[in-house]
């Protein structure tokens, strides 16, 4: 603000005041100065666009996290692949077919336990009706012992008859040896049918009580499972919030770091301003009408685009007019 | 298929945010340190749309319009111009060029993209 006052003086006054060597100096402080303006104008420009690039990875890697986390929840990963819900509901059909499966076996064990039981109660049946074979073998055996003695009465017309008697006899043995054998495997089956139907209905007893077991249990991690599949969910949506959310502070900080480019620009103008003023000091610009101090101002305020950068020209030119609002909103027009 | 946009500004930073801003909405953008240095780069392509700065050098953003509207694919691509520039003055030679529309910056990319979708085909 002092240069531009400065510039108001007559050039010629101007000379007066400060002598030659004195004006050489503040040329090269001039010179350096604005050097040093470029170059702070550069670096923060530098940093602005790193951080925008910063930006762009922030923003990119969120949504790939959120994106990735989606694809595997809905299952979308790979073909033909399932999403959660859909392996858990397909692991809850596999489990019922599987319980409905040994539930149709308990079934088959109950019926084969009850024919088991009728297969006991016929060979009861056998076994009486073998008694009584052995009844009438015992009793064909006295026939032909009774035979035997009354061909011995009879004497040598009876030897024929007491070789019949005699098979009788055999005969009778034989049945009554059968009869044994058959008993004798019968109860030797019956002992294992028992046995065997015992067995079962203790595995019936203790098979219905784990059935009913691995059916709460199945069901249990089942919706542990949901649950905690929900719960990821849960967290998924608050990562998808957490990364609009983001995306709203990075649009905020992006209309904020605007302010780089507008102070780029000031910056711009003032060294051109601080170039023309090099001119002028060191002579080069004399002849130019533009020297003139109200020339040069008007030069300086020629280069301006923002309504900002007028407005503080004209309080520093007219220290009592007051300040112009600084533009806030985004102005758009569509012709 | 997605949309290009060339985005015009001398202005490493504004590039790179307009830059964000359009790729995040799925633009594939180009970028152009000036009017020249843009033409150059669309070549022969078509932008389906063209932000651009007013004040640049080698070639100004209303000489870089008028460029634009010289080709014949390019007749009716919006063009926005996205500038500090306030003088209403600036702002009829850019209409009078052919823009499509005037941004002040500091602009805020969810406004931007609005008016975007307003002037996108």
């Amino acid at each position: 603000m002092r240069l531009l006052r400065l510039l108001q003086a007559p050039l010629g006054a101007l000379r007066k005041v400060f002598p030659r060597l004195r004006i050489r100096e503040c040329l090269d402080v001039l010179a350096v100065v604005r050097q040093q303006l470029v170059e702070t104008s550069r670096q923060v420009e530098e940093s602005v666009v790193s951080v925008c690039g910063n930006f762009t990875g922030i923003a990119a890697r969120a949504r790939e996290t959120v994106a990735e986390s989606v694809t595997v929840l809905d299952g979308q990963h790979s073909e033909g692949s399932a999403s959660v819900e859909e392996a858990i509901e397909s692991s809850r059909r596999t489990i019922a077919s599987l319980l409905e499966r040994m539930e149709l076996a308990g079934k088959l064990s109950a019926m084969a336990v009850s024919s088991m039981e009728e297969v006991s109660r016929t060979v009861t049946g056998i076994e009486d009706l073998l008694g009584q074979v052995a009844r009438i073998a015992f009793t064909n055996k006295l026939v032909a012992l009774n035979a035997k003695i009354e061909a011995v009465h009879v004497g040598e017309l009876g030897a024929g008859f007491e070789v019949v008697a005699d098979e009788i006899s055999r005969q009778a043995d034989r049945s009554a040896e059968l009869a044994e054998g058959i008993s004798s495997r019968i109860q030797e089956m019956r002992g294992r049918v028992n046995s065997t139907a015992e067995d079962l209905r203790e595995f019936l007893a203790e098979d219905s009580q784990k059935l009913e077991e691995s059916r709460c249990e199945a069901e249990k991690s089942l919706t542990m499972l949901l649950s905690l599949h929900q719960r990821t969910r849960d967290l998924l949506e608050r990562n998808r919030q957490e990364n609009a959310r983001l995306a709203g502070d990075i649009a905020s900080a992006v209309v904020g770091l605007q302010f780089q480019d507008r102070v780029k620009q000031r910056v711009e103008h003032v060294v051109e301003a601080l170039q023309k003023l090099e001119d002028v000091l060191a002579g080069s610009h004399l002849p130019d009408p533009d020297a003139s101090a109200s020339g040069l101002m008007a030069g300086v305020h020629a280069s301006y685009t923002m309504q900002s950068e007028r407005n503080v020209h004209h309080q520093a030119a007219q220290p009592a007019a007051s300040p112009a609002a600084e533009q806030a909103e985004m102005e758009v027009e569509l012709f | 298929m997605p949309r290009t946009a060339l985005i015009v500004d001398d202005s490493a930073s504004i590039r790179e945010m307009v830059a964000f801003t359009l790729r995040e909405a799925g633009f594939v953008v180009l970028e152009g340190i000036h009017g020249a240095d843009a033409l150059q780069k669309l070549g022969d392509q078509r932008a389906d749309l063209i932000i651009t700065d007013l004040n640049m050098p080698v070639m100004d953003g209303l000489t870089f319009i008028r460029h634009v509207r010289s080709r014949p694919n390019s007749k009716y691509t919006p063009v926005l111009m996205l500038t500090t520039e306030s003088q209403l003055e600036k702002k009829q030679q850019a209409k009078a060029a052919g823009a499509t529309g005037w941004i002040v910056k500091p602009f805020h990319p969810a406004k931007l993209l609005e008016v975007i979708a307003k002037v996108l085909p």
